[in-house]
């Protein structure tokens, strides 16, 4: 006898062809925001990084 | 890059420029690629057509967002198994989570180290009728079916389970063997029942 678990999803549905146009309209927006974010925000880890690494460089 | 190299790349490699680039043409491969999975998983957990495509568009949006956190430490198809049950499981007990009997088993008599074997058979299933099984599945608890799905149906070993889910092996073992037995248990009830438990 087989894993009826495997059969448990069968027969697999249909994905919704608009579903494809929402989700990626979503990632969109939340692209955008992303990128906003960055914009407007510091990285301090890079920045930290950046400093420390050329204090070597000018100590040397 | 060309869209045949696009095609040609393995998963985890499409995650990694997608992360690099934040290229939404490269996210629309993957959700190409993993789309009708997704939904189905999604549906399994949701009631009707509407609630699973909801479902799976915020999956993808998280999934977009949250991309960045896979460490390439399993397949990429594990982590979004285990992904998707999360944020399914998160939806349906966000209101119900008391709904579902939350028991403490006394861990003394359960011999964790000799589990392995144990949670890996799937002997106790093997004469279950699919039906059946698909209204049992509704009865325990979504973490229960979540670990179930993944195990039994996805093929996660004992340790990609552990890594995905953020436990201890042991830890898993005993929510395997815990949801197993309760399956088990609400299976034969309804055998003898006929339809409640």
């Amino acid at each position: 006898m087989e894993n009826p678990f495997k059969q448990l999803d069968k027969p697999l549905k249909e994905v919704p062809l608009e579903l494809k146009e929402k989700v990626m309209h979503d990632i969109a927006i939340a692209k955008l925001f992303m990128e906003l974010a960055e914009l407007f925000s510091y990285n301090i880890g890079h920045i930290i990084d950046s400093v420390t690494s050329r204090r070597k460089k000018d100590n040397k | 890059m060309t869209k045949d190299a696009i095609h040609s790349l393995t998963d985890e490699a499409l995650v990694e420029a997608i992360v690099k680039t934040n290229d939404t043409l490269l996210f629309e491969v993957l959700y190409d690629r993993f789309a009708n999975m997704v939904y189905n998983k999604c549906y399994g957990f949701a009631n009707g057509v509407d609630e699973a495509k909801d479902l799976t568009q915020d999956v993808f949006l998280r999934v977009y967002v949250k991309l960045g956190s896979f460490k390439g430490k399993s397949k990429f198809s594990t982590w979004l198994y285990a992904f998707t049950y999360n944020h399914c499981v998160n939806y349906v007990t966000r209101n119900t989570a008391k709904k579902f009997e939350k028991k403490t088993i006394s861990t003394e008599n359960i011999d964790i180290e000799n589990l392995g074997e144990d949670v890996d058979s799937t002997i106790e299933f093997e004469n279950m009728r699919v039906e059946q099984l698909k209204h049992v599945m509704e009865l325990i608890s979504p973490d229960d079916k979540m670990m179930l799905l993944l195990k039994y149906q996805d093929n996660l070993s004992i340790k990609e389970l552990a890594d995905v889910l953020d436990i201890g092996e042991s830890a898993v073992k005993m929510r395997l063997k815990r949801a197993k037995d309760k399956l088990v248990h609400k299976y034969t009830n309804y055998t003898k029942d006929g339809e409640s438990i």
